[in-house]
């Protein structure tokens, strides 16, 4: 009885199940190796989405957080000289450190006591200064200040993939920034792209009175 | 023994290929999940970042609020808050002169959790601190103090202590992720049990003044076409000359109105009063309670014309001091003969080029005899205890009549509260000279301020600074129902007494809500040239006449002094670090 089963358990199976089983195990992995493609780039599509979201809200969070602070600001549009950037948005605000003649040691700033003026407070004798550059999909945060009247701009690259990026202000001064990614989500690599991320956030300067 | 071996070896190969294949499903399941954790986090890092700048606002608002209350209330005020020194360290002994001196170096705190919103597990909370910096400090031309409130909102973060995977928003956001980053916090550079977002905002919170416009009316005012109200600021060389008006340097929009309230319902047999412009010219801003059907002859309002605007306007109850310097019944101005010698020298020295030195030209002789020859009221130097003089009346109303109001010896500045319960009249030449540094309010709790025919005999307020702020004159809301004065057409506000200045210029600052203001300068100003009526300052009144020839200037410092109505935001920024 034993040896019987024995026999059947190791009995070969015929080619029309050899075939058959293959062909569905084909199919099977076919259609898990295309899921897991799509899957697969869906991820990444997704990955770049959330990348180029964080992108876009990196940009406005800087430029609420700036116009907030401002004493003044312009709206750009303009070339950026002969260096080809444009200029989308520049703006002053105070001078809240004194860096104690060594610009480059920040351990030893301190807070600028305020002093009213005839219009709102003023900290320092020099405001500081703030641009928005673009270049290609690239956007910049320009940062120039003075000390002891010597001025120095740095400048730190705030986001990759910024395809349109543009300030606008109303009659109340109330901003609206606007951005769209550079990034283009995907269903298929044949498809057709979908129209990219817009952003819009609104900020206003607490500074300035309308 | 052989098939029990075969079924061991067939079991162990499932059993690895198994392990295999859930060792990549699970490496493949943790990459993925740590990259959308990767994503994920930083989703939550920058929620909490934004809450983080909502929960530092609530903190200034909190303070905005305790102030505002300090107003009506000081005793009540900052309920909750500690008080701490330089160091940080907490100074319950400390008090804390809530009315415009505070001491330097002390600090009130506070420490709020936030009620949570819906689906929020997370205890956010606002570090607030108050303090006046030397620079914001009173000072003789701004009496009132500014705050510097300082808030930080905090934010835990409800993921692991890592730093996202793009270092731009690091550079952004500047999280606290091991150690508390939280200026003024006293756990600043402890180890933290959770990450958390702070942001940190500063804020300066200016008093408003009661002489924040230029004239305010309750009921109504009434002006003529001859008549300009236009602002300067004697606290800026850009728009004043040596702290004194100049034309050439008037303010852009200098000298507002405001047409504060309005009668809804007058008797059936008076015609509608509204507030009368008289197509005079304002360079500031008409401002209406209501619409501009409620003010006519607004035509020459160079400014904007701004509707549906009020101010509360303070009740100015008679002063409750617990010591007076001195009760005199009557401030006639007469020398008292025991000292006439004294002051005899005095007027030689004046003459000499003396006190009166450095007052303005035209009237330096008036003001050298009057040092020499009136009655002597002492301020006190010290800011916080003024001299309080309660008196019965003023009657300086003769040429050779005057009070002069001095400083002490060895001081150069001075504060002086006279407390008038009856009449004041100044007329007739007779003079009340405020010397410089002086700085002085004047509570007036009769019913008839009369200041006139003073312009040929050089008398009536001379305010030596040139300062209106130095001269407030503040009108006593009469208790008493049946002591006001009931005026025969329907108005919310009785009358509990008139100011009337005639004939001559004015310098000083009027805050009397409940009392009528009337300026009249008569007739020597026909052609509507520079020596009409010039009114220097800023006036609070229930209603307010000025007539013809009278030229009104505005000085935009005096809302720097007076009574607080309530705080604005003078400046705002976030703290980086």
């Amino acid at each position: 009885m034993i040896s019987l089963l024995q026999f059947k358990k190791n009995a070969a199976m015929t080619m029309s199940e050899v075939l058959v089983g293959a062909a569905v195990g084909s199919i099977v992995l076919g259609a898990l190796m295309v899921g897991t493609s799509a899957l697969q780039r869906a991820f990444s599509a997704n990955s770049q989405l959330a990348s180029s979201e964080a992108d876009l809200m990196r940009v406005a969070d800087y430029m609420s957080k700036d116009i907030r602070n401002a004493t003044s600001v312009t709206p750009g549009g303009t070339a950026n000289g002969t260096s080809g950037e444009t200029v989308i948005l520049r703006l002053s605000t105070v001078d809240y450190y004194d860096r104690k003649g060594t610009p480059s040691n920040s351990t030893d700033d301190t807070p600028i006591s305020p002093v009213l003026t005839r219009t709102g407070v003023a900290y320092g004798a020099s405001p500081v200064t703030i641009r928005y550059l673009k270049s290609g999909n690239r956007i910049a945060r320009e940062l120039t200040r003075t000390d002891n009247g010597v001025s120095t701009t740095s400048v730190t690259w705030i986001a990759d993939a910024v395809s349109s990026l543009a300030v606008t202000f109303d009659a109340n001064q109330v901003a609206t920034i606007s951005s769209s990614s550079a990034t283009h989500f995907r269903i298929s690599s044949s498809g057709k792209p979908l129209p990219s991320t817009t952003f819009v956030m609104a900020s206003q300067s607490k500074n300035q009175t309308p | 023994m052989y098939p029990i071996q075969t079924q061991k070896g067939k079991k162990g190969g499932v059993l690895v290929a198994s392990v295999l294949t859930v060792a990549v499903l699970a490496s493949i399941s943790a990459v993925t999940l740590s990259a959308v954790n990767a994503k994920h986090r930083n989703s939550y890092q920058a929620a909490g970042w934004r809450d983080a700048l909502v929960a530092a606002e609530s903190g200034v608002e909190r303070a905005m609020a305790e102030l505002t209350a300090s107003i009506g209330d000081p005793n009540s005020a900052w309920t909750g808050w500690t008080v701490v020194d330089a160091a940080g360290n907490p100074a319950q002994n400390q008090s804390i002169d809530r009315d415009g001196r505070w001491i330097p170096g002390y600090t009130l705190r506070t420490v709020t959790t936030l009620p949570p919103q819906n689906g929020e597990s997370v205890q956010t909370q606002c570090l607030v601190m108050v303090d006046v910096p030397a620079t914001l400090a009173s000072t003789s031309r701004r009496w009132n103090q500014s705050f510097r409130i300082r808030s930080t909102g905090i934010v835990p973060l409800p993921q692991l202590s890592r730093a996202v995977s793009d270092e731009k928003d690091t550079q952004l956001r500047r999280l606290s992720l091991v150690t508390d980053r939280t200026v003024g916090s006293e756990t600043r550079g402890a180890r933290l049990g959770v990450p958390q977002a702070t942001r940190t905002i500063e804020v300066i919170a200016k008093p408003e003044s009661v002489f924040r416009y230029g004239l305010a009316a309750e009921i109504n005012f009434k002006l003529q076409r001859k008549t300009f109200i236009d602002g300067y600021n004697s606290n800026y060389p850009d728009s004043s000359t040596n702290g004194k008006y100049d034309p050439a340097k008037r303010t852009p929009k200098g000298g507002s109105v405001l047409a504060n309230r309005w009668k809804k319902k007058p008797k059936p047999t008076n015609p509608l009063e509204k507030f009368d412009l008289g197509h005079a010219t304002i360079y500031g801003d008409l401002v209406v309670k209501g619409t501009l059907k409620n003010v006519k002859n607004h035509e020459n309002v160079l400014g904007s014309k701004i509707t549906n605007v009020s101010q509360e306007t303070p009740t100015n109850l008679a002063p409750q001091w617990t010591s007076v310097t001195a009760n005199i019944d009557t401030l006639d101005g007469k020398i008292p003969k025991e000292l006439a010698a004294t002051f005899k020298i005095a007027e030689k020295q004046a003459k000499a080029g003396g006190p009166a030195a450095q007052f303005e030209a035209k009237s330096a002789t008036a003001a050298a005899e009057l040092a020499a020859k009136g009655m002597e009221l002492l301020g006190s130097a010290d800011p916080a205890n003024p001299a309080r003089y309660k008196v019965g009346k003023i009657a300086v109303d003769k040429k050779n009549e005057s009070l002069v109001l001095s400083n002490p010896v060895g001081a150069t500045e001075s504060w002086v509260d006279i407390w008038v319960t009856e009449d004041i009249k100044i007329e007739h030449g007779g003079t009340m000279f405020l010397s410089n540094g002086v700085h002085a309010r004047i509570f007036m709790d009769g019913k008839k301020v009369e200041i006139k025919d003073t312009k040929n005999e050089k008398g009536g307020f001379i305010v030596e600074s040139g300062f209106a702020g130095d001269l407030q004159l503040i009108g006593i809301e009469s208790p008493d129902q049946n002591k006001k004065e009931v005026d025969d057409e329907y108005s919310p506000r009785k009358r509990s007494g008139k100011l009337t200045i005639s004939d001559g210029d004015f310098t000083g600052v009027i805050n009397a809500p409940d009392w009528d203001v009337d300026f009249k300068p008569k007739d020597w100003d026909k052609e509507d040239g520079i020596n009409g009526a010039q009114l220097f300052g800023s006036i609070l009144a229930r209603k307010v006449k000025i007539g013809h020839g009278a030229d009104y200037h505005y000085d935009e410092a005096v809302g720097e002094i007076g009574s607080v109505v309530g705080y604005s935001f003078a400046g705002w920024n976030e703290v980086e670090r």
